[in-house]
């Protein structure tokens, strides 16, 4: 090869060597185990080489009708609903006040809010089971400052308060994550705007609605899609929080719980592949649910 | 002298270069010949410590044959996912012995018989006689058709402990009762006196109103498995229906005797200190978390049979269990045997177990040994060991099946369900919805067995 010839073919497939690393790992590792899980998906397996049965639909129609599955989805639906109402205000409104340049001290409370995210959620869980635990636990002492004595509430024990228990965790621990993107893009509406809509007569709330959230759009849009996919995901907080069990009366069992019982704990992990590609098609559904209402909304 | 590239991945690469020398200079750890994976912190203590000034057995192991071994303590949860994973993959990288937990057991019998990761261990049993001599309704979680495929680790007699100096306050002898009607009628007798010194939050017994450990170590005293050997569902058999009215009903209500622990590992202990509850089922396990974490108790406390629900009943059931396991794949299983019955079968080893762990051995032979009758200073000179031995021959056999989970899950709706119940009409027609309950749920539960036999 003369040296012409050489510089040619470097030039060429020098790109393809770069980025093979990547690709390979790319595919060995993500693209292979996803398409992989779909097949196993047809399949009914028992943990031991070889012994793999093609089921065809089975798991699917057996999920179809599978009442745990859809409590799981239901405990998972209701979770994420609730996050979504409680979460994304309170991070917009903290984000809001923290912006606020009369405020004192914003970098501190900044760092404040946000450092709960660091800490992970495991960590968290451990902590709330402690804080929400019957007797010593810290709400109900706290509670008991407004009653007169610390209530005698069961919170991980009653099948009402499973969920609402995680949700407070959750909330404790991803407050403070949605804030800071919050606080990037309020950074970026253009303090103009506010000056014309107040010179036009325009009050908080009007300059809130009319200037603020068509500001933020893009990350509001980019909160709802994360903290959807990230609640229908839900698995660490209730995993520790109830003891790897699925709470009272199954209240806390999650889509991905129910998806690692039945692969890991029932051993039928073709079972599990089903689960995890109908939570794919869930989120996928939703997701475009969300951003047609989000684009009629825009339009409107 | 400029770096084209820029100094800092000159830095980065001189660090990569000089690490990766260092690491190929460094001597290598000493491999070791055997390796054993075991799930609890206690288990893992008795084979890595010496104790009394004797090596750790592990130590003296290597002293007898030459052999080293290697202790792994590794999560149980992942310790089950690694496992299965490599008996999925067939791969010859398993430990030489494996510890399971009896909760986590049962996935790994979904394959036939002939796949099951493990060994099967009839014959190393019968050959060396330990069949005769261990307590043989032991077997049962660990094996499959009949073939065994662990040594059990321990017997987990169940019985009560209780704070007898609070009991002896109020002028209840707890230990007097004989059934649990009796028992309950006792405790709400302890608990009204209670009230009036002004202890309105005490309640007699740690009874978690979702959770099934309880409830399940209940049924076995009255010889029930939710699922046998065979699959076969007892889930909504009648006794289970009155076991789990009855449990509603001293858990809820105005009979309530029973209270949640503070979650975590062994925060229960603190509990029981503080007096928040006054008694607590104790397997042999369980009653050293309180003589380790709770010395302040010593002399306070006693310990008794469970109380029966009916003539033909057990005094104890059994809560817990660990299996040791020899992999199909691993290097040398006759050397594994022997590693196995080292650990298992041998005077330091039952020493060392009882030191570390409290944990009666399920070797009838070593029963006799004067370290198990020993008067218990922490128990107010009870002979507590003597007591687990007396009931560890009674207890009934426990099957785990792949399915158990699944049945545990089901008792806990129907135990969530009868609690709703009792908070809303009280006792009325509580047996009857119990047992409506649990028929449906055994039907739904016949229908997953269906779907997820394996065979």
């Amino acid at each position: 090869m003369n040296r012409d010839r050489w510089w040619t073919w470097q030039y060429r497939y020098a790109p393809y060597l770069f980025v093979s690393p990547f690709v390979i790992l790319f595919l060995g590792f993500l693209i292979y185990p996803l398409a992989w899980s779909i097949v196993l998906s047809f399949y009914q397996t028992a943990s031991a080489r070889g012994q793999q049965k093609f089921v065809g639909l089975d798991n699917y129609r057996f999920l179809l009708g599978d009442w745990l599955f859809w409590g799981a989805v239901v405990n998972t639906a209701l979770y994420t609903l609730g996050l979504v109402l409680v979460q994304l205000p309170t991070s917009l409104g903290l984000a809001l006040v923290l912006n606020d340049r009369r405020v004192r001290a914003r970098g501190f409370f900044r760092f404040a809010f946000f450092s709960t995210y660091l800490v992970g959620n495991v960590f968290v869980a451990v902590m709330f089971a402690l804080i929400l635990s019957p007797r010593a636990g810290l709400m109900n002492r706290a509670l008991g400052v407004f009653v007169g004595r610390p209530p005698d509430i069961n919170w991980l024990g009653e099948p009402d308060l499973a969920m609402p228990s995680v949700l407070l965790a959750s909330l404790w621990l991803s407050v403070g994550y949605g804030m800071i993107y919050f606080l990037a893009a309020l950074q970026t509406v253009d303090r103009e705007l506010y000056e014309s809509a107040e010179i036009d007569g325009a009050g908080a709330w009007s300059r809130f609605w009319n200037v603020t959230i068509p500001g933020i759009r893009p990350v509001l849009i980019f909160m709802l899609l994360v903290v959807t996919i990230g609640g229908f995901q839900l698995f660490e907080l209730p995993f520790v929080i109830f003891e790897s069990s699925a709470g009272p009366s199954s209240r806390a069992l999650t889509i991905v719980m129910y998806l690692w019982q039945s692969g890991w704990e029932a051993g039928n992990l073709g079972y599990a592949a089903a689960i995890g590609w109908v939570l794919v098609l869930l989120i996928l559904g939703v997701a475009i649910v969300q951003l047609r209402m989000t684009r009629a909304m825009q339009e409107v | 002298m400029a770096f084209h590239l820029g100094k800092p991945v000159l830095a980065m690469m001189v660090i990569a270069v000089s690490s990766g020398m260092l690491m190929l200079l460094m001597p290598p750890a000493p491999r070791a010949e055997m390796k054993v994976w075991v799930f609890a912190d206690s288990h893992s203590n008795s084979y890595r410590t010496g104790i009394n000034g004797k090596p750790s057995l592990v130590e003296q192991y290597r002293q007898k044959t030459g052999v080293r071994v290697e202790v792994s303590l590794i999560a149980a949860k992942a310790e089950d996912v690694r496992l299965m994973s490599l008996f999925s993959s067939d791969s010859a990288n398993v430990p030489d012995l494996a510890e399971v937990e009896i909760g986590s057991v049962g996935k790994f019998f979904i394959p036939p018989v002939r796949e099951v990761g493990f060994l099967p261990l009839n014959e190393f049993l019968e050959r060396d006689g330990l069949l005769e001599k261990m307590v043989p309704s032991r077997f049962a979680p660990w094996s499959k058709e009949g073939v065994i495929f662990g040594v059990p680790h321990d017997v987990h007699p169940v019985t009560i402990s209780y704070r007898k100096d609070l009991f002896d306050e109020v002028g209840v002898d707890l230990a007097s009762a004989r059934t649990w009607d009796v028992f309950q009628e006792m405790c709400l007798k302890a608990q009204e006196r209670w009230r009036r010194k002004g202890f309105d939050r005490r309640y007699a017994l740690e009874m978690p109103q979702a959770k099934t450990d309880y409830l399940v170590t209940m049924l076995l005293q009255r010889h029930i498995n939710l699922i046998d050997d065979h699959n076969r569902v007892y889930l909504n058999d009648p006794k289970v229906a009155d076991t789990v009215a009855r449990y509603a009903l001293m858990v809820e209500g105005r009979r309530r005797i029973g209270t949640d622990s503070t979650p975590g590992v062994s925060l229960w202990t603190r509990d029981l200190a503080n007096g928040d509850f006054c008694a607590c089922f104790t397997p042999d396990w369980r009653s050293n978390y309180i003589r380790t974490q709770e010395k302040g108790l010593a002399g306070k406390v006693a310990m008794m049979r469970l109380p029966v629900f009916e003539a033909g009943d057990e005094p104890t059931g059994t809560w817990g269990g660990t299996m040791i396991g020899i992999p199909r794949r691993c290097r040398n299983p006759e050397e594994s045997w022997k590693l196995l019955k080292f650990l298992y079968t041998t005077p330091q080893s039952l020493e060392a177990r009882l030191k570390f762990t409290n944990i009666i051995p399920p070797m009838r032979e070593q029963w006799a040994d004067p370290m198990y009758h020993r008067a218990d200073p922490f128990f107010g000179g009870q002979k507590v060991d003597e007591l687990y031995i007396e009931l560890a021959d009674r207890i009934p056999k426990r099957y785990v099946t792949p399915f158990t989970p699944m049945a545990v899950q089901s008792l806990s709706f129907a135990l969530g369900r009868a609690v709703a119940h009792v908070e809303d009409h009280g006792e009325a027609g509580l047996r009857e919805v119990c047992q409506a309950y649990l028929d449906r749920q055994a039907e739904d539960l016949k229908k997953r067995i269906a779907f997820g036999t394996f065979e």
